[in-house]
């Protein structure tokens, strides 16, 4: 009995892939009802209709959009700032700064998402109410993007601004990691060459750009996989618009705000595991994408 | 010419300075309101919100959110007994045979792990724990909030483990130790910084999700830990529930909750923080 080790391992491993194996089963099972019967107009229409006894239809195209439309402007607003938030750290902040906003930015990533979404449907929807959205349609109520009139703090544009904060640590993370590790000698090179600061940089930010499109990526999966701060601030109403200035519904939040109730309804169920089925297939194809992408150029990074 | 370079290179440097700026002040506004709103809803219900249960809202009264703090508590001890040992087993697995058959499918699936959306693992968990039971249950949480803190743990683990010199290894392979002898006795020991922190961060994950627990533990506030069939509630999803309440008396308890989370959640970071730095 030498190595008695390794079957004890082997089976811890063998467990979690039995698990994931089982996730991904029972989620497909569970959805074939409401796939078989409505097919592809479950993802591409956007009636959610419950009734007891009565006919019912769910479409989810609302929910999708939403996903897809707040996530977006996560990553939109969220890429400016974390590859700033790199060069600062790395670049401009003395040691000390330096230490203090590298611990902010690990805190960022992993404070309770519950107290983001407290935070958010305090302060953060009623002041972009205020100061953004609320000025935004009075001046500039023509142009689509902000022809809704807002009435509420809690829309996909809070939803989109609370994910940024919360994605802006993770983005980060990916490209500080990649920019601290150029070479010393590039750097010197370039001011050898009589560069200024910010050409330096902006040759250093080009150099990691395979960096910053994974961190995109991954950005972006973590987006539309968020759930609790997101269903906070959402505004949790079926609906499309073009304008963000309006309450919405992600997959996600639809999941936590209908599930405790689906089961009042025959096909509710079905309806609500399908959607998880179409979250996990999301975030599946980005992170396989992303960490595709990480592999080829060989990017590491560190939670 | 000169000036113009000197122009752009200020402007370009202060987008950079003040986007950063953007960046970091959140977690700065954060920080603070939650110290306020819970220092002050603290000091409004007083002490027994430590150990009250939530009061009647129709009131007024804020009660406290002594269940859901032993409910809280629970879960963590229930998901780190299930979650941790799994996963650093696993993790162990990972960097003793990473060229098994079983290590090639494990690598991606917990990068998969990884990226699952939380609120799906809560649905699975309910599917496979909460049907068959027949009821909400501590243990039914603390299974899906291990499994959320699995891909961690293990990649921490396997990272740990790797980041040792491989002399080491040698060195107890050529006095003649088996594997077990050479993990246990070598290898556990030189990598224990990186185990810390595999730790930790797993605790940082028990405390830090609520996704996990919403279709799995059931109670909302009134009911503490009771056992592991029974239903719980925890501190996380008080928070999530009260905060959309349209009492005053809810909403503070909210407060007040978020503040009691924030102090737990900052020992585990200091600690994080500590560990990560090295003495």
């Amino acid at each position: 009995m030498r190595d008695w080790l390794r079957p004890v391992l082997a089976s811890a491993a063998l467990l979690i892939l039995l698990v994931l194996g089982a996730m991904i089963l029972f989620l497909t099972y569970k959805s074939v009802p409401v796939l078989s019967r409505e097919g592809l107009s479950f993802i591409l229409d956007s009636g959610w209709i419950a009734s007891e006894g009565g006919e019912e239809y769910y479409g989810i195209a609302a929910a999708l959009l939403g996903t897809l439309y707040t996530s977006a402007i996560a990553v939109a607003l969220a890429l400016p700032v974390s590859v700033s938030l790199s060069v600062f750290v790395v670049e401009m902040a003395p040691r000390k700064i330096r230490t203090v906003l590298e611990g902010a930015i690990l805190m960022m990533a992993l404070l309770p998402t519950v107290l983001y979404g407290l935070w958010g449907l305090t302060y953060l929807g009623p002041f972009l109410l205020r100061y953004v959205m609320c000025p935004l349609h009075g001046s500039l109520g023509w142009f689509p993007l902000f022809s809704e009139e807002p009435k509420t703090g809690n829309t996909i544009l809070t939803a989109g601004v609370l994910l940024a904060i919360m994605i802006t640590p993770y983005m980060t993370a990916i490209i500080k990691d990649a920019y601290s590790s150029i070479p010393r000698e590039y750097r010197e090179g370039l001011y050898a060459l009589g560069t200024t600061r910010a050409e330096a940089i902006l040759v250093l930010l080009r150099m990691v750009k395979s960096s910053i499109a994974v961190a995109v990526v991954l950005g972006l999966g973590r987006a539309a996989g968020e759930t609790v701060a997101v269903s906070m601030v959402v505004g949790n109403t079926m609906g499309i618009s073009i304008s963000p200035f309006r309450p919405g519904y992600t997959i996600s939040s639809l999941i936590a705000n209908q599930f405790g109730n689906a089961f009042l309804y025959r096909l509710m169920p079905s309806a609500l595991y399908g959607s998880a089925l179409i979250l996990m297939g999301i975030s599946t194809a980005i992170a396989v994408l992303g960490l595709w992408l990480a592999r080829r150029w060989s990017i590491k990074w560190r939670i | 010419m000169a000036d113009m370079r000197r122009l752009k290179n200020a402007v370009f440097l202060s987008v950079i300075t003040s986007l950063a700026l953007v960046g970091i002040l959140p977690i700065a506004h954060i920080t603070g309101a939650v110290l306020y709103n819970g220092t002050k809803a603290l000091i409004h219900a007083g002490p027994s919100f430590l150990w009250r249960a939530p009061g009647d809202p129709s009131t007024g009264e804020i009660g406290g959110i002594g269940p859901a703090i032993s409910g809280t508590i629970a879960l963590l001890l229930i998901s780190m007994l299930i979650g941790f040992p799994l996963s650093f087993l696993a993790g162990v697995y990972l960097h003793e045979f990473p060229q098994s058959a079983i290590s090639r499918i494990l690598m991606p699936a917990t990068n998969l792990l990884l990226e699952i959306p939380t609120v799906v693992t809560s649905m699975f968990v309910y599917l496979v724990l909460v049907v068959p039971m027949g009821r909400f249950s501590a243990l039914a949480g603390g299974v899906a909030l291990s499994l959320v803190m699995l891909p961690y743990v293990t990649t921490h683990v396997r990272e740990a483990l790797d980041a040792v010199p491989v002399d080491f290894k040698e060195a107890g392979y050529a006095l003649g130790l088996d594997r077990a002898k050479v993990l246990f006795l070598v290898m556990l020991r030189a990598a224990r910084r990186g185990l810390i922190t595999a730790l930790l961060m797993a605790v940082a994950k028990s405390v830090g999700e609520t996704a996990p627990l919403l279709f799995t533990i059931g109670g909302s506030g009134e009911i503490g830990y009771l056992g592991l069939g029974r239903p719980t509630s925890s501190v996380q999803l008080l928070i999530y529930r009260f905060a959309a309440s349209p009492f005053p008396a809810r909403q503070e308890a909210a407060w007040g909750a978020s503040l009691i989370l924030f102090l737990l959640f900052i020992g585990v970071f200091a600690l994080l923080r500590k560990a990560q730095r090295g003495p």
